[in-house]
């Protein structure tokens, strides 16, 4: 015979079970779906996000799909008339003319909310992640214009334009195709800048590393190069000087009297570097152009752009300019410590 | 009495002016001497044909002429100019060059003195309208500037940071960029929110670096700008052009805690090839 309180037990399991269904249904509809006002044309999709990981996947539908461990900010009117406009948690989605704008955790940066988003293919994505997470975006063919402060950014299967912007975290990026018109532009303050690219891919390069190294898996042939180095006098007598203690050199000059005549070298050393660069920056340009001349006389057709002269080195770092397969649109990656990779892709690497 | 007395004595003879016994011995000799007879014929007809020429009469105002002359040469007199007839005057050619000559001293000194005047503060003048010019231009540029800013700005709204980062290496490629080529990069190494942007920007400005706008722009952009990239580009664009104006930023750089510790260095290094 069952008692009273074995009645309550059976009462409050059934509850909770039935409790736990009704999350688990609500978890499964979390995804919000949206949609551009002229699906036929490319729409471009702005992405604000506080703290929390991102990932932007490209979709074959027209729909935009948000799945975030937040809600959608809902601004409903309270019992006394009222919306909350400063309401901190949640997610807010606008759309007007195939311009969309997402914005989440932006008001509570302690809050980290992760978010999935499926866009179509075409789609411009522009990101700026505030305060910290990874971001990484996949299958894209529209442009890209990605700032993150903290954290990994990675680009796989893209095929647009791409400007990443990184302070503190490295850049990986497959590139599925290069376009004429559509520049790859990477930079990060702290971290390893990773491009892999198809090893029939055309571009010109221009690559460079503050404190770090400058590596390739490409050939001599595929992609010709040219490095510029500076490393002043001055550093180099520095790092070669003895750290031994010793007060002064054999010559029985003192350490600050050997500083005074490195640096006067240097100086001089560097006028003769900085003099010699521009005469042959100018006269590189001079030639490329003029070979450019040949070439579009020759084929009659379109030729690609030669790579820009770079900036010298003055100040220390390393540049590498050149082109991979014959040239076409820019690739660039700097960094300031990092090293900066360019390899091939790897389902095509020999 | 010979023959060349007879001929001295025959104009005499002709004019019975001889005494009675001379001119006997006269016509003795020419009763026996043909030549002298001769002679003595010749010269009687000749006179005799003088002496059958009419009178001439004089001028009737000739009396008159010589009168005229005799009063002209009183008048001469009694003005104390008498001089010869005929003679040209001396005294007023030297007067004359004399007084030209001091008028002429007069005028040159006076020319000098003007020329020297004015050649003194002639300079003022072509520096007061460079300086007016300059100003004038410097108006106009700024004027273009603040139309160059707003529209930059606009772009920037209007314009994806690709589709800008596109004009950038485009108009990196010119050869021969206009001035408002050069304008639009400028801003955009000022006023583009995108660190690519601006990084390319800076390297698409080296090719213009001899302009005195363009190293203007990179010096006074350093130290507000953010990025430790854009800053380490601009720090080796100052460098490679020797920009001496750049020390007190680069000095600043280099002793700043705030800086990334590879632009401090970089600044550093920069300072000791100014």
């Amino acid at each position: 015979m069952k008692t009273v309180r074995d009645l309550h037990v059976s009462f409050l399991l059934s509850a909770v079970l039935a409790l736990l269904s009704l999350c688990a249904a609500r978890a499964e509809d979390a995804t919000s779906q949206y949609k551009f006002s002229d699906p036929a044309k490319p729409g471009i999709l702005k992405i604000r996000i506080g703290r929390g990981d991102l990932v932007v996947r490209a979709g074959d539908g027209q729909a935009i799909a948000i799945h975030s461990d937040s809600e959608p900010r809902e601004q409903a009117v309270g019992a006394d008339g009222l919306r909350v406009l400063t309401e901190a948690s949640g997610y807010s989605f606008a759309e007007k003319n195939n311009v969309a704008t997402f914005e989440c955790g932006i008001a509570n940066p302690g809050k980290s909310s992760d978010c999935q988003i499926t866009v179509p293919r075409s789609t411009a994505v522009v990101v700026n992640n505030v305060w910290g997470g990874d971001i990484t975006c996949s299958g894209i063919s529209g442009d890209l214009d990605i700032r993150s402060l903290n954290g990994e950014v990675r680009l796989d299967d893209i095929s647009g334009g791409a400007l990443v912007e990184s302070t503190n975290g490295g850049i990986r990026a497959t590139i599925r195709e290069v376009h004429e018109g559509r520049p790859i532009s990477f930079t990060s303050v702290n971290g390893t800048v990773s491009i892999r690219v198809p090893v029939d891919a055309k571009a010109n390069v221009r690559l460079r590393t503050q404190n770090g190294e400058i590596k390739t898996d490409f050939d001599e042939k595929a992609l010709v190069t040219k490095v510029e180095l500076a490393q002043p006098y001055a550093a180099r007598r520095a790092h070669t000087s003895s750290g031994d203690g010793a007060d002064s050199d054999v010559n029985g000059r003192s350490p600050e009297e050997d500083a005074r005549l490195a640096a006067k070298e240097a100086r001089r050393e560097a006028e003769l570097e900085a003099d010699q660069a521009k005469r042959e920056a100018r006269e590189a340009q001079r030639e490329a152009l003029a070979l450019l001349k040949e070439d579009a006389a020759e084929s009659g057709g379109r030729v690609a752009i030669p790579p820009i002269p770079p900036l010298p080195t003055m100040t220390g770092g390393k540049t590498v300019t050149g082109t991979l397969n014959g040239g076409g649109p820019e690739i660039q990656a700097m960094t300031v410590n990092g090293d900066v990779i360019l390899r091939k892709a790897a389902d095509q690497k020999k | 009495m010979n023959c060349a007395q007879i001929c001295e004595h025959l104009p005499e003879f002709i004019d019975d002016r001889l005494a009675a016994g001379t001119a006997a011995e006269i016509r003795r000799h020419l009763a026996g001497c043909q030549a002298c007879r001769h002679e003595y014929e010749t010269l009687s007809a000749t006179l005799q044909a003088l002496d059958a020429q009419p009178e001439a009469e004089p001028s009737p105002r000739l009396r008159e002429n010589l009168l005229a002359s005799i009063e002209e040469e009183k008048r001469a007199l009694r003005a104390g100019l008498r001089r010869p007839a005929g003679q040209p005057s001396r005294m007023r050619p030297w007067i004359w060059r004399t007084c030209l000559q001091g008028l002429a001293a007069c005028v040159l000194l006076a020319f000098g003195f003007l020329a020297g005047v004015r050649r003194a503060s002639a300079p003022a003048q072509p520096a007061a309208d460079s300086t007016a010019r300059q100003l004038a231009e410097l108006n106009s540029r700024v004027d273009s500037m603040g139309r160059l800013v707003s529209y930059t700005l606009l772009q920037q709204q209007k314009s994806s940071a690709n589709d800008r980062l596109e004009g950038v290496l485009t108009s990196a490629t010119l050869q021969r960029p206009t001035e408002n080529v050069i304008d639009n990069l400028v801003s955009t190494l000022v006023l583009d929110p995108s660190v690519n942007c601006r990084l390319n920007a800076v390297e698409a400005l080296y090719a213009h670096a001899d302009s005195d706008v363009v190293r203007t722009a990179i010096r006074v952009s350093l130290p507000r700008e953010q990025s430790p990239l854009v800053q380490l580009a601009m720090i080796d664009f100052l460098a490679a052009v020797r920009d001496r104006d750049a020390a007190p930023a680069f000095q600043k750089l280099s002793a700043s805690a705030l800086a990334d510790p590879s632009v401090r260095v970089a600044a550093g290094r920069a300072l000791t090839q100014l």
